[in-house]
């Protein structure tokens, strides 16, 4: 495309790039090593095989392990968002309808906390205080008089896990990744309240208005996701899952890791709520036991003070039910911030099916917000840091803080953890830049 | 470049970095510019800019243009930050939308450049390591090779084929479907 602008061979820039990185020259001088791997790793992979053929340096580069995953990374990432909505998953490549009961039994697995975490390479869940204890205390209780649809899998037991998460890395989703046949949609209903919520029937739509080029790989697509445009992401199922501004309230942006594809997913609708005020605005998105979760009111507008904690029982039939009320959330609006920023990451801290604590951060401090003696505490953060939750982490109720740039930075730059920012810190020292 | 900031980075206005390019011309460009490069921003953090970050591999012309790039995409985040919340969702989606386009006509128009200078945006974005240019400008140079093939390679790039016939012969019976 760009061959208009090829400039003739023996340019003087060829030189003066050669010139410029004295030991980068051996391989025609062109540009560094690792400069050309960034440049592999934006190709598909069939073009760095042919390039291969070029020269000596060059295959030996085009070889190199660490490209291969790089390049597999990217290439996962940055996939075509082409028009596919049938989910050619090389795991799941026959029917939906012969292979339902797989998926199903497939799906119930991965939501199981207990066989999730081998998975995951996670340590065993913590139990929490007060685990086991009513998961309908709340004051208006609520039970489900939904259907359940013909291939949904025995309800797993009350989770034991005491922890949620939100923006598991990539390599926690490694679940088979259940299509979701989007054929059964339910509608869940509250005794107390009617807060009815219907999940649409709408087909896992291609979107070619995904910015791919802004995404490095999944690890940048989910800080990216959870930090700029798309708020709140989580994984589940093989797939990433996340809030994108851009796409509003209604639906949540899907990348399904197997099969490497872009989508949507419906969210529920609340209808009535609140003093007659619809809360549909200050979504987030997390994890709850393994099953995506939505975090409704979180920092509205109306002063309604009140969560609802909706859970997607059943992936497949996108079954979502109301599972908790948060009542008398003190401090609302949770998050100080615009609609336009970020709604981040929440880390849940559950007790069974009840929530008992909130992690979150605003962009100035981190917060965690204790439902059961209403308080709130608060951290600060270092200058632009934020915070992503992983599942398999090793630090108490997993919560992992890492580095989260949230101002002067671009869309496009990704966010680096602490580890690796100390490493890239240590890195630096050694190589001091000011010569 | 000195009047960088301007009204809406008002915290950051306030520390301005220089920085000399190879041709020892200065730059002053904001804090919130200079560190989208992740090498000057651990120098900021380890206190080591006072009397100017001294860039020997960037020429004052590809500088000028990397910190104009910079901007850009600072100006754009610090707007977003300052943003109050006073309007309604529908009215920050738009920004948003509104937002996003622009700075990707910005890229895109940023992009506009021959190659030597292309090389140079791209030698210098991996030197300060900034991610988000060097991800652009690489992304650029894939698109523009993606369809040689190693001969065209070769030619563009002045690249000497050390290979020998049977070796690359080999690769190319290894991956025959890539050269399909």
């Amino acid at each position: 495309m760009a061959s208009n602008r090829i400039l003739p061979k023996r340019s003087t820039t060829v030189q003066c790039l050669a010139s410029m990185e004295p030991g980068a020259g051996s391989h025609g001088g062109v540009l560094p090593d690792d400069v050309l791997r960034q440049i592999f790793v934006h190709l598909t992979a069939r073009v760095v095989c042919r390039f291969r053929a070029a020269c000596k340096s060059w295959r030996a580069l085009a070889s190199e392990p660490d490209l291969l995953r790089a390049h597999a990374r990217r290439a996962a990432a940055s996939s075509s968002a082409g028009p596919s909505p049938s989910e050619p998953s090389p795991r799941t490549s026959s029917s939906p309808s012969t292979t339902k009961p797989a998926r199903a039994a497939g799906l119930a697995a991965a939501a199981s906390p207990a066989s999730r975490s081998p998975a995951a390479g996670a340590p065993a869940p913590r139990r929490a205080p007060g685990t086991g204890s009513c998961a309908w205390s709340s004051p208006r209780a609520c039970t489900r008089s939904s259907t359940r649809s013909p291939g949904r899998a025995p309800s797993s037991p009350p989770p034991r896990c005491a922890t949620a998460s939100a923006a598991a890395s990539p390599h926690a989703a490694s679940s088979p990744a259940p299509t979701a046949t989007r054929s059964r949609v339910s509608s869940t209903s509250c005794t107390g309240r009617a807060a009815r919520a219907r999940t649409r029937r709408r087909p896992a739509t291609p979107h070619p208005d995904v910015r791919r080029r802004r995404v490095a790989d999944t690890a940048t697509l989910q800080t990216v996701a959870g930090h700029n445009w798309c708020a709140s992401s989580a994984t589940v199922h093989g797939r990433l899952h996340w809030r994108d501004m851009l796409r509003g309230q209604e639906e949540l942006l899907v990348f399904d890791t197997l099969g490497e594809e872009f989508g949507a997913m419906p969210l529920p609708q609340p209808q009535e709520l609140v003093d007659g005020e619809a809360v549909t605005v200050q979504q987030t998105v997390t994890t709850m036991s393994g099953k995506l979760c939505l975090l409704l009111g979180l920092a509205e507008r109306t002063g309604a003070k009140r969560v609802e904690v909706w859970v997607l029982e059943d992936y497949l039939a996108q079954e979502w039910r109301l599972r908790q009320r948060l009542h008398d959330v003190g401090f609302t609006p949770l998050h100080k911030v615009s609609p336009s920023r970020y709604l981040g990451n929440v880390g849940l801290i559950t007790a069974g099916d009840r929530v008992e604590k909130m992690v979150f951060c605003n962009g100035l401090k981190k917060k965690v917000y204790d439902f059961q003696r209403v308080s709130l505490s608060t951290a600060p953060l270092g200058r632009r840091a934020g915070i992503a939750i992983h599942t398999e982490s090793p630090v108490p109720q997993d919560v992992v803080f890492g580095a989260a740039p949230t101002q002067g930075v671009a869309p496009s730059t990704l966010i680096v953890s602490s580890q690796s920012q100390q490493q890239r810190r240590l890195k630096m020292k050694r190589q001091p830049v000011a010569a | 470049m000195a009047s960088a900031g301007s009204g809406d980075e008002k915290a950051a206005a306030a520390a301005m970095i220089t920085l000399i390019s190879s041709d020892n011309e200065k730059f002053e460009v904001t804090e919130a510019t200079a560190t989208l490069s992740q090498t000057i921003r651990h120098m900021i953090e380890d206190g080591c800019t006072d009397g100017g970050v001294p860039l020997p591999n960037v020429t004052s012309k590809i500088l000028a243009r990397v910190i104009e790039y910079c901007k850009k995409h600072a100006t754009a985040a610090a707007g977003e930050e300052g943003s109050s919340s006073s309007f309604s969702d529908a009215a920050f989606l738009e920004v948003d939308r509104a937002f996003l386009e622009e700075l990707e006509e910005f890229d895109d128009a940023f992009l506009e450049v021959d190659r030597a200078t292309l090389f140079d945006l791209i030698l210098a974005a991996n030197y300060l390591d900034i991610k988000g240019l060097l991800n652009l400008t690489c992304q650029k140079v894939a698109d523009s090779v993606k369809g040689k093939t190693p001969e065209q390679i070769r030619e563009m790039y002045n690249i000497v084929n050390d290979l020998t016939p049977e070796e690359e012969a080999e690769i190319r019976r290894e991956t025959q479907w890539a050269f399909e």
